[in-house]
């Protein structure tokens, strides 16, 4: 495993579920095909919950439920942007070898983004550049979001998405 | 009729033969049998090498349980759908081969449609088929679905999970308890010595107006509970937690039943075999709550053997082009 390169961080405390949503509806306005987001972090921390309001800011109508069965979701972004989402869940795969044999890396890239739950399997094959996303239960209510960029591209999408939620 | 069929939508391998859509000839599932005796080794963990490995011997055994040839069957249903793609395929391209091959009819069958027909395999000689309109729940580890079906083939979706499904509910609880997998039968063992009692009360996400469910927000209360104390009370806490999952399923699906003057209510998927859930469903819905035997509750073949005939009633029969879908909606 590549030891992700620090391009940027940015820390932010939800104080609940709604917000959590908001966050992944904001960062839906700057996700470009190709970006890869690891979601990680233990249950509770609102890992789906994000998920959902980067769906909901893509314009997607069906409700993004969870990938544990399948392990990947995917789903068309409406309007013009021709983006696919694609969540997964990793959590019952072992190795990247296990991931390959699903068709892990066609949901890598390509004119897909991403979203990466138990990501713990495949780190050698997530790209060198991506934004990772970490969730902490801090308690009832409050929830630790830490975003960390690896790259250039990553860099520039977390810059985006820090001054978006400055101005509010 | 004789319909052979084969599932292979998630982890377990099936074949079965099934005679009109109502008799059990034979019920194959991988698990059951001792392959590591066939192949002197252990089978590769990844779903859909190990249904590679294990489908033709399973086919086999099917035929061999049923003591029939294949002059005797008379068509072959496969799942097509929802499920892991790889694995899918594997089932898909054995039916596709043997259809051919054979020169018999290939039904491509939904797996969620299938639950439901598990209902349809007689429990004994004096069983009915069940009453349309008839109302659906269907729970199992991928799905959670009301659905109610006005005819064979004829459905109306309700609503859904809207984040994790009953079963995988049940596996993340489990997990958090520090239970085995599969998580349903581990809670429901573990909840025992509550059962009738217990003092923790955890939340229902309610989606009043709508047949949705939501387990991901009880998930985290059972977390909460579990991070409060040093040593947490695993079988309050099971049973809280599969109380809240049952009371909440029994109380929309006995709504959806009033809703659609559901003539019968049948509960399907893996799911069904929890033992809570079939008291409380009867409790609330009497005589008209139905479950498949708990051998059929999980994913099997004999199911997909009982839709695919009623389909093939229907002339619903698929081309050798028939796709694989992953997610596959009931109402399609």
């Amino acid at each position: 495993m590549q030891a992700p390169v620090d391009a940027g961080t940015l820390q932010l405390t939800s104080p609940d579920a709604r917000y959590t949503e908001r966050l992944g509806r904001e960062i839906a306005q700057f996700i470009k095909p190709g970006d890869v987001l690891p979601l990680r972090g233990g249950f509770g921390g609102g890992k789906t919950t994000f998920a959902q309001g980067v769906g909901l800011g893509l314009g997607i109508t069906r409700p993004i439920v969870s990938p544990s069965f399948g392990l990947v979701n995917s789903y068309q972004a409406s309007g013009g942007s021709h983006l696919i989402l694609h969540h997964l869940d990793l959590y019952r795969v072992s190795n990247s070898e296990e991931a390959l044999a699903f068709g892990v890396e066609e949901t890598l890239g390509a004119d897909g983004v991403a979203l990466v739950e138990w990501p713990h399997a495949i780190e050698d094959l997530l790209p060198v550049d991506r934004l990772e996303i970490t969730f902490e239960y801090v308690d009832e209510n409050l929830r630790e979001l830490t975003f960390q960029a690896t790259g250039a591209r990553s860099a520039r999408l977390l810059a985006e998405y820090s001054s978006r939620l400055e101005l509010d | 009729m004789n319909v052979l069929a084969i599932e292979t939508s998630c982890d377990e391998t099936g074949a079965a033969v099934v005679q009109d859509g109502t008799r059990l000839l034979s019920n194959v599932v991988a698990s059951q049998i001792e392959l590591h005796r066939r192949y002197g080794g252990v089978v590769p963990e990844v779903a859909s090498r190990q249904h590679i490995l294990t489908i033709l011997p399973v086919i086999e055994q099917a035929l061999h349980d049923a003591s029939l040839g294949w002059s005797e069957i008379g068509a072959v249903a496969v799942a097509r759908g929802p499920g892991l793609v790889g694995a899918l395929l594997v089932g898909v391209n054995a039916a596709k081969a043997l259809a051919w091959s054979r020169g018999l009819p290939l039904i491509g069958v939904n797996h969620i449609e299938a639950h439901i027909y598990a209902n349809w395999l007689e429990a004994g000689p004096a069983a009915e088929d069940p009453k349309f309109p008839l109302l659906c729940l269907i729970v199992s580890g991928g799905h959670t679905e009301i659905v109610v079906m006005r005819d064979h083939g004829v459905y109306e979706r309700l609503g859904g999970t809207l984040d994790d499904a009953a079963g995988e509910a049940f596996d993340k609880a489990a997990r958090i308890l520090g239970l085995p997998y599969p998580g349903g039968p581990a809670i429901q063992e573990a909840a025992r010595p509550s059962l009738g009692g217990g003092n923790i009360e955890l939340p229902r996400a309610e989606l009043r107006g709508t047949y949705n469910f939501s387990f991901s927000g009880l998930k985290t209360a059972l977390l909460r509970e579990v991070r409060a104390t040093e040593h947490p009370d695993v079988a309050s806490l099971a049973h809280a937690f599969q109380e809240a999952v049952v009371d909440i399923l029994v109380r929309k699906t006995s709504a959806a039943a009033e809703l659609t003057g559901a003539a019968q209510v049948v509960v399907a998927g893996g799911v069904a075999a929890n033992e809570r859930l079939r008291d409380k469903m009867r409790q609330s819905l009497g005589s008209r709550a139905q479950f498949p035997r708990i051998s059929l509750c999980t994913d099997n073949a004999a199911m997909i053997a009982a839709a695919g005939y009623y389909a093939l009633q229907r002339g619903k029969i698929a081309t050798l082009d028939m796709d694989v879908d992953p997610n596959l909606d009931i109402a399609a």
